[in-house]
């Protein structure tokens, strides 16, 4: 089915009301326009769900089959298990091409398989090595076959394993203080990966995800294969966002005052964040999600400036009803302004 | 192949029917004057400012003692709710919307919340059990009379969160299972009936109240993916709400196969309505898989992908924490996915033969 704006629905509505368009002429024009799927689409659609689906099912079924005899294989067995299944994914790959569905699918298979294999390596011979290198070994393993896979799913997942890596090796080494969230404490990972408390870890992560995002921008804008739609960049920069927000709101809350430095640089960092993506994806990119993300977290930051800064409850809370609510109602406005702006200009072109 | 943009679509239809310029210029004009309809995510922010703002408000109530007793707090929501109304219904102005947005969701908060703490001692009467009622009166009213697609939407999943309250007071399980069914059977009607209530000018109300009853759905599935809350919470016979979901889907299906030219006894129809039901048999503790399959079903017969995309992510969610959770062995569970992916392939491999045999 085609991409079809997502108002296509409501102005066909409005020809109807009008009565410019009978009954017929409605539903003809919603065939036409891919918002009614013909034969063709619905096979097309069960052809692929199905095929997901059952397959995926069918590969759950054979991890279940294998932890439940999991205790009693031998680890060289093991081994086998987990290699035969990355030999095959990268089969698959070979088989089926490197830009076809399934050549890609082969691509993130193996290189999912391949942090369980270092996993049950370290598992098995207890090499007592710290949970970053399991993630940085994991990542550098398979930084190759995401740069061929040209899949942005890929390219995601490696960005996460270097956060991960990067958030072990802060907890571990540099900062061991980090208070972590009290509902996660029974998981040590996502105890570690709740560790809201270092602003200089957030700024580290919110600098190093930017320059990929830069990068990203850039593969976009030059087309490189497996870089035409926006949704990856979109990802990668509301994770950028909920680090500087949550940067900037840790130092206003005074979760952690290890450093003035820190704080500093956390006012810095929001600002920078903010203006950067306002700016960008204003003038140089046109991309409504970005703003709407950035337009939301300066109206959380405000309230909790306020919020912070206010001595007398009530009109306090009072006053934080409006200034949500004013904003919130500024940010629509502008954000249809933009769109409305942005569509002439396309029209004009 | 790429499809045409609904001008080109216009254009093509005025070649066919020989209509004049005329109309093809009014087209133009009526599109051109519509305003640019708001992408999910501004919905999203805006729906997410109004709530911020409800917490603000309710706070400022409370500190500024305006509130003291369970009984300010219902005369509050009574005036609140038709105050936004009246605000909302006055003007069309961004901030006069977000506000009476807020003031509404406030007002129904205070007015609930009342009603649950006045009657909570009551010998007479179940506390929830009236907020709940209350509940399902005001949102219908409101859904009809308040004329914003996130406050109907809000409404929609309020309702049907009320109805869930009172079937569980009524401690009927069977109650509690047919519910799914009913959400999922009116969602279905509003997609296939979409002519007969756009003549009746319903289409501002349908869209997000069948968003709100598929969210809803989703939800109101939600305890039978966690073994905890299955166990120990609701005691609830789950496989009879996905038998429930499940009669809904082969509607679904039997209404699209007839749309696209199928009998019921041919091969192709036979085939997935077959496979359908084994699938449903196979999932019949996890009725969420049941209605994400729905909503995915929905979201592509009406090209929403907003509701494809939701189907999606609530399927991906039910399948893994199901089968993490299933009170089963490992083995069992394996049996269980390795069958169910079998009868997947098998009936995408059967579907393309039979296709192949028809060209």
């Amino acid at each position: 089915m085609s991409d079809h704006l997502p108002g296509d629905q409501k102005l066909l509505n409005t020809l109807f009301k009008n009565e410019l368009l009978n009954v017929e002429q409605y539903l003809r024009c919603k065939k036409k326009i891919g918002l009614t799927p013909d034969l063709n689409d619905w096979r097309l659609f069960l052809d692929i769900f199905l095929l997901f689906l059952g397959t995926s099912l069918l590969a759950l079924g054979i991890i279940f089959f294998f932890a439940y005899n999991w205790q009693d294989l031998h680890k060289f067995t093991k081994f086998a298990l987990i290699g035969s299944g990355i030999f095959c994914s990268i089969m698959l790959t070979h088989l089926k091409g490197i830009d076809s569905l399934g050549g890609k699918a082969g691509l993130l298979i193996a290189s999912i398989l391949t942090g369980t294999l270092l996993a049950v390596y370290g598992q098995i011979y207890q090499t007592g090595a710290d949970p970053y290198q399991l993630f940085l070994a994991w990542a550098a393993f398979i930084t190759v076959w995401v740069w061929i896979a040209r899949l942005q799913a890929l390219w995601l997942i490696l960005l996460l394993l270097y956060n991960l890596a990067l958030i072990m090796y802060w907890s571990e080494f540099i900062s061991t203080s980090m208070s972590g969230s009290f509902l996660f404490s029974s998981n040590p990972l996502l105890y570690r990966l709740s560790g809201f408390s270092s602003i200089e870890l957030n700024e580290l992560l919110v600098l190093c995800n930017g320059l990929a995002l830069i990068i990203w921008e850039a593969a976009l804008k030059k087309k490189r294969t497996g870089f035409s739609d926006r949704w990856g960049a979109r990802v990668l920069a509301t994770y950028i966002v909920i680090m500087a927000t949550q940067t900037w709101l840790s130092m206003l809350f005074s979760y952690n005052t290890e450093t003035e430095v820190g704080n500093v640089l956390a006012v810095i960092t929001y600002i920078a964040v903010i203006t950067t993506i306002i700016l960008y994806y204003l003038s140089k990119v046109h991309d409504l999600y970005m703003l709407a993300i950035s337009y939301f977290s300066i109206t959380v930051s405000l309230c909790a400036l306020v919020g912070k800064g206010i001595n007398d409850v009530v009109a306090g809370f009072f006053v934080l009803s409006f200034i949500a609510l004013g904003l919130s109602s500024a940010f629509a406005i502008s954000l249809k302004k933009t769109a409305q702006a942005w569509r002439a200009e396309h029209e004009q072109a | 192949m790429s499809k045409p943009d609904l001008k080109t679509a216009l254009a093509s239809i005025q070649k066919e029917e020989s209509l004049d310029d005329n109309w093809l210029s009014r087209c133009h004009e009526a599109i051109n004057q519509q305003a640019l309809t708001t992408p999910w995510y501004v919905k999203a922010m805006l729906g997410f400012s109004a709530w911020l703002a409800m917490v603000f408000i309710i706070i400022f109530l409370f500190a500024s003692r305006l509130i003291r007793s369970e009984e300010a707090a219902i005369i509050f929501g009574i005036i609140l709710i038709p105050l936004a109304c009246l605000i909302r219904n006055k003007s069309n102005h961004e901030f006069q919307k977000q506000m009476a947005l807020a003031i509404s969701m406030a007002g129904q908060t205070l007015l609930y919340l009342g009603i649950l703490v006045a009657t909570k001692n009551s010998r007479d009467s179940d506390g929830a059990m009236t907020a709940a009622v209350i509940a399902i009166i005001v949102s219908s009213v409101l859904i009809k009379i308040y004329p914003d697609k996130i406050h109907r939407f809000l409404s929609t999943v309020i309702l049907i969160t009320a109805m869930v309250v009172i079937e569980t007071r009524l401690h009927q399980p069977i109650l509690f299972n047919v519910l799914p069914m009913m959400i999922g059977a009116l969602a279905i009607y509003l997609t296939t009936h979409e002519i007969s209530l756009l003549q009746k000018s319903w289409s501002d109300i349908v869209r997000p109240v069948q968003y709100g009853l598929l969210f809803g759905l989703m939800l109101i599935c939600l305890p039978s993916s966690s073994y905890l809350i299955r166990e120990v919470i609701l005691h609830s016979h789950y496989y009879l709400s996905t038998i429930g979901i499940g009669l809904a889907l082969l509607y679904l299906e039997y209404h699209i196969l007839k749309k696209m030219g199928y009998t019921l006894t041919e091969k192709t129809s036979l085939l997935i309505t077959g496979s359908t039901i084994i699938f449903i048999i196979a999932t019949l503790q996890a009725p969420g898989i049941t209605a994400s399959f729905l909503v995915i079903l929905l979201g592509f017969s009406s090209g929403d992908k907003v509701l494809q995309g939701t189907g999606i992510a609530f399927m991906a969610w039910y399948i893994s924490s199901y089968y993490y959770s299933m009170n089963i062995s490992l083995l069992e569970k394996s049996i269980s996915l390795v069958a169910t992916g079998i009868i997947l392939l098998l009936t995408r491999k059967l579907l393309r033969r039979l296709r192949a045999s028809h060209a």
